[in-house]
């Protein structure tokens, strides 16, 4: 009896402790929001895409998942969205947090789309070791392959890309891997523009193409520096190609200092204030001048009658 | 038509007028000793101006939102006084008006002090004065800074010269009379009046270059406190951001200049006992002529502020509130009710256009006019489009500070020794002229 | 008109959402730029430096910032051509904005700015009376009509062909016009010796940074242009930890997010987020885009309570 009491209490105890782990800032989340499950199956493509959407929206503070290396705010630093003590919560109770933040934390109930935030869950799942079920789920279709490679192949006529993605494989056949996300990219000054569009996924024959935007400025011939990439390096390591292509809109940088302006230098000035000042002194002090000068010409007066 | 005491009929001789006009400038202690205690004030107040060199701007009460203060108005102030000399001078005398001939000289020498230490002002607010060559160097048409140093520059060349070339007679009296004076002087007198032995040639070509003169600084004077209006109207400012600054300004100056010569005008006559020449016609004639600036002034006042007031504008209403009931009531109003509607009222009455009375009413209208123009640039410095935050509470609030008084007692010191050497070397009073606009004989020996 | 004073106010502001300002301060004494927001992006590489006042410090190679090798000639030479064929744009997305002022910090940091001294200042609006206060983020507007240079006596403030309005504090004569001019209040001036000024006195000037500063001459946000030079985004856009900046070329129609990285359609960005500039009626034509805070990513919980703050 006193055993199970023991038991029983230090049971309770732990409870607590787990429980105020979870809520350690204070974050108190009601029993209906913790009850929602993730609506989406932790597939391959899911967790992909949820991948993509963390480390755009929380990288920022919170790092790479499971490497805490999140940033050292203080007092309260941002958790390590792998570490099990994280993970022990719901996936809604995850959800209501993202939703709602708190204090650093950005409320992302209106910023990202619902459909993104359990993306971004499946994504963090992918690191739970309880979770018993496996995290590649029924999708998997491509065989295991060596040799993978990517060709791309570009239409300047019609403004599109396609792009292979092909493996070996143990039989020695090349066949095309399907499924895979690939990411289209166009380099602009301080990054790179996507342009891949709602579903760039490859087909069963291992080509996605992609319509490059009909109105994207390139530079005076119209040629831009396209990246393509496998977007998960997950799946067969860094996999891209660079090119120049010539499908972007031929454009003359305006330079703003061709013309003449009153807010430009003094080389630029309107001629219009050019001539008026120049011209105003000019005209005023060859008057002055003038004057002086017939003042010189006083005491020549004064001989003149004497 | 006039009920004044007609001018005495002339118990006034050539030689009469020339003691009376050059007697003080040979013996006037009094003046010596109030040119040693500018030259004091001046040094200990250049001390204040070295601290300011050496230690930067921050010494003043100045910050990045009221970042034009005290030297800023003093410079308007300077400037618009200094219209005084195109006024009397040139635009009457190009109209003939015969009451000024006592004091047009006076009038110029007050436009030459104040535009020279206007133009100086502007270089005591510079917070790289060591770069001011740049501005010639480097100068940009479509700055109205350019535009405003060379309006000063050509104001300043022509009052000077309208100063001396109507004093060309005096000074070869001068070079004759004034036994007493240094040989320096007597060489400046010498080579300043040019051979002057008044023949008829010699006379009519003189005054026809004076008229030319007098032509030319009629589009210059308007110039140069136009151009000065246009260092706020060219911004965004509320308060500033207003078409109607370029007369406004003149019109201002007009009341400011006027203000100033009757104080000038009181001085010399009371110290240099110049009654019978700066007379109680003149006093009366400055006195109508006041009235009617003020009236002017009273005008663009009314439309500068009573049409914004109507509408309200964002920006506009936070600035007039400020000034009509605010934190700058007192300023607005004293500038504007005794500076500019109580002299009106009390200037139409013939009794307050006497001397005295003038004169006391012109130190208040000079004190309004000062006013005026430090509630022109600050008020709008402290209310900008967009919220004053994230700054020290010393940012939202301008006091100038001890630097700054002391710097600008120095320009008005300045002024106040320009005036008084000139007035000490030159006949205040011009001799030939007024002996001419009494039908007397003049001679002048070679 | 109430006014909080630079630090205290800002630190008990920012203690109640957990932010310390520790982390920009170990190393302000050097020229370097304190985001630590890029410790986290990739894996630091540490050095040990000694700073100038004897302290040991642990710093991140990624924000070390050799100084300037090139002769001044050439450093104003190219600080006036600009960077040809760019049109350099900034976009602030204030439904992001919760005033962490990161953007300040790591600007004033980069420039030898005093606590005081804004080249971006993050105010507190309220637009009309019943509409909702937001933090609104206020750099230079490098406007395409740009009041400032219109009014300067000596080409000291001028715009390049890259759309940025620069100052050359080796001809500026402090008269403070441009000061006068700028509706938007975004510049200042060095009342007197600049913070550091003996540390900074051997450094060549470099007027795309604008460092050394100098006493008596005007100072304002450059869109960090000796940044740009290197391809990097300015200070305020890498140092922020909500998203709020994007920055780009116009010219390329792209604008990159400071925080996370992503580059998106800046023609896009503005139409789909109702973007607008700043005052536009004053025909400044801004280069800075606002997108108004909709969807806001916090509450707003500034200290504004009335007029009063507003002016």
């Amino acid at each position: 009896m006193k055993n199970t009491i023991k038991n029983i209490a230090a049971l309770f105890l732990i409870f607590i402790f787990s429980g105020s782990l979870a809520n350690a800032q204070g974050w108190t989340v009601p029993n209906s929001a913790k009850k929602k499950q993730n609506p989406y199956e932790a597939t391959s493509k899911n967790v992909s895409t949820g991948k993509k959407i963390y480390n755009l929206h929380c990288k920022s503070c919170h790092g790479d998942p499971t490497m805490a290396n999140m940033l050292p705010l203080a007092p309260v630093a941002p958790t390590d969205l792998g570490a099990q003590n994280f993970l022990v919560q719901s996936d809604g109770e995850i959800y209501y947090k993202v939703n709602k933040g708190q204090g650093a934390m950005p409320t992302f109930e209106k910023t990202i789309s619902d459909e993104d935030k359990w993306m971004v869950i499946a994504f963090l799942r992918s690191f739970d070791k309880n979770k018993k079920v496996k995290q590649q789920v029924a999708e998997v279709k491509n065989p295991e392959v060596t040799d993978v490679k990517l060709e791309l192949n570009v239409n300047e006529a019609n403004k599109t890309l396609l792009a292979k993605l092909s493996g070996v494989t143990k039989k020695g056949k090349r066949v095309g891997l399907q499924g895979i996300e690939m990411s289209f990219l166009v380099k602009r000054s301080f990054g790179y523009l996507d342009v891949s569009g709602e579903d760039p996924y490859t087909n069963e024959k291992g080509d996605v193409t992609v319509q490059f935007p009909a109105d994207l400025p390139g530079d005076r011939e119209g040629q831009v520096n396209m990246l393509v990439k496998v977007t998960d390096d997950a799946f067969y390591g860094k996999l891209e190609e660079a090119r120049v292509v010539t499908l972007g809109v031929p454009t003359d940088p305006v330079n703003p200092l061709d013309e003449r302006a009153m807010w430009g230098t003094r080389a630029n000035a309107p001629i219009w204030i050019i001539v008026t000042f120049v011209g105003g002194v000019l005209a005023i002090w060859s008057v002055i001048f003038l004057v002086l000068f017939q003042m010189i010409k006083l005491p020549k007066l004064a001989k003149s009658k004497d | 038509m006039n009920d004044l005491p007609k001018q005495k009929e002339t118990n006034l001789s050539f030689e009469k007028i020339k003691k009376d006009i050059l007697h003080p400038m040979q013996n006037h202690k009094g003046l010596e000793l109030w040119i040693v205690f500018l030259i004091t004030v001046i040094s200990v107040c250049g001390w204040a101006y070295y601290i300011q060199l050496k230690d930067g701007l921050g010494v003043t009460g100045m910050r990045d939102y009221v970042s034009w203060g005290l030297y800023i108005a003093n410079f308007v102030f300077f400037v618009a006084v200094s219209l005084v000399g195109m006024l009397i001078s040139s635009i009457l005398g190009l109209l003939r008006i015969d009451w000024i001939t006592p004091i047009s000289r006076i009038a110029e020498i007050i436009a030459v002090a104040f535009v020279a230490v206007a133009g100086l002002v502007i270089v005591l607010d510079m917070g790289r004065p060591d770069r001011v060559l740049n501005v010639m160097i480097h100068g940009r048409f479509q700055s109205p800074i350019l535009w405003d140093v060379t309006v000063i520059t050509t104001y300043l060349t022509v009052s000077a010269l309208l100063l001396i070339l109507p004093m060309i007679p005096d000074l070869a009296i001068c070079k004759k009379e004034l036994t007493k004076a240094s040989p320096i002087m007597k060489k400046l007198y010498n080579i300043l009046s040019l051979g002057y032995i008044n023949t008829p040639e010699q006379h009519k070509h003189l005054h026809k270059m004076i008229r030319t003169l007098m032509v030319l600084i009629v589009p210059i004077g308007l110039a140069i406190h136009t151009v000065t209006s246009w260092l706020f109207a060219a911004t965004l400012r509320n308060g500033w951001d207003t078409t109607i600054f370029g007369p406004y300004f003149v019109a201002g100056a007009f009341v400011a200049g006027s203000a100033a010569l009757i104080i000038a005008m009181y001085f010399f006559r009371v110290n240099y006992k110049l009654q019978d020449y700066i007379t109680d016609l003149q006093f009366d004639k400055m006195g109508k002529l006041l009235v009617a600036v003020c009236l002017v002034y009273l005008y663009f006042n009314l439309n500068e502020f009573l049409v914004p007031g109507y509408k309200m504008k964002t920006g506009d209403d936070i600035h007039l509130k400020e000034l009509f009931y605010g934190n700058w009531a007192i300023m607005f109003w004293a500038s504007q009710l005794l500076g500019n509607i109580i002299p009106i009222i009390l200037l139409v009455n013939k009794k307050f256009r006497k001397p005295l009375p003038i004169m006391i009413i012109s130190l208040f209208v000079l004190a309004g006019a000062w006013f005026k123009r430090y509630v022109i640039v600050i008020p709008t410095m402290l209310h900008p489009h967009l919220p004053i935050q994230n700054v020290p509470e010393n940012f939202v609030h301008y006091y100038p500070s001890a630097i700054e008084i002391s710097v600008t007692v120095l320009s008005f010191a300045l002024v106040l020794l320009i005036i008084t050497v000139l007035s000490k070397i030159f006949p205040v009073v011009p001799i030939v002229e007024t002996a001419e606009s009494k039908g007397i004989e003049v001679k002048i020996d070679a | 008109m109430k006014e909080e004073t630079s630090n205290n106010s800002r630190r008990k502001f920012l203690k109640s959402f957990g932010i310390s300002v520790g982390a920009a301060g170990v190393v302000s004494s050097f020229s370097l730029i304190g985001a630590a927001k890029a410790a986290a992006k990739k894996p630091a590489e540490m050095v040990n430096l000694l700073t100038q006042d004897g302290q040991l410090v642990q710093v991140d190679k990624n924000q070390l910032r050799p100084t300037v090798n090139e002769p001044l000639d050439e450093l104003q030479k190219r600080g006036r051509e600009g960077i040809p064929g760019k049109s350099f744009v900034m976009v602030i997305d204030l439904s992001k904005c919760r005033n962490a002022r990161k953007c300040m910090s790591a600007c004033q940091n980069h420039h030898q700015l005093r606590a005081d001294q804004h080249h971006i200042n993050v105010l507190q609006m309220q637009d009309a009376e019943h509409t909702a206060p937001y933090f609104m983020p206020k750099p230079c507007q490098h406007c395409d009509n740009p009041p400032c240079t219109k009014v300067c006596p000596v080409d000291a403030t001028f715009k390049r062909q890259d759309g940025i309005v620069l100052i050359d504090n080796e001809r500026c004569i402090g008269c403070r016009f441009c000061i006068a001019a700028c509706p938007y209040s975004a510049r200042i001036f060095q009342w007197t010796e600049p913070k550091d000024a003996e540390k900074y006195k051997d450094l060549t000037y470099n007027i795309e940074a604008n460092v050394p500063q100098k006493k008596g001459t005007v100072s304002k946000c450059l869109f960090s242009a000796d940044r740009l030079r290197e391809d990097k985004l300015p200070s305020c856009v890498s140092a922020c930890p909500n998203g709020v900046y994007y920055f780009g070329d116009r010219n390329e129609d792209a604008v990159t997010n400071g925080t996370t990285g992503e580059t998106v359609r800046f023609s896009k960005l503005i139409e789909e987020n109702a973007g607008y500039t700043l005052m536009e009626e004053l025909g400044t034509k801004p280069r800075v885009y606002y997108l108004p805070p909709k969807n806001r990513a916090f509450e707003f919980n500034g200290d504004l309570l009335n007029e009063e703050n507003l002016h």
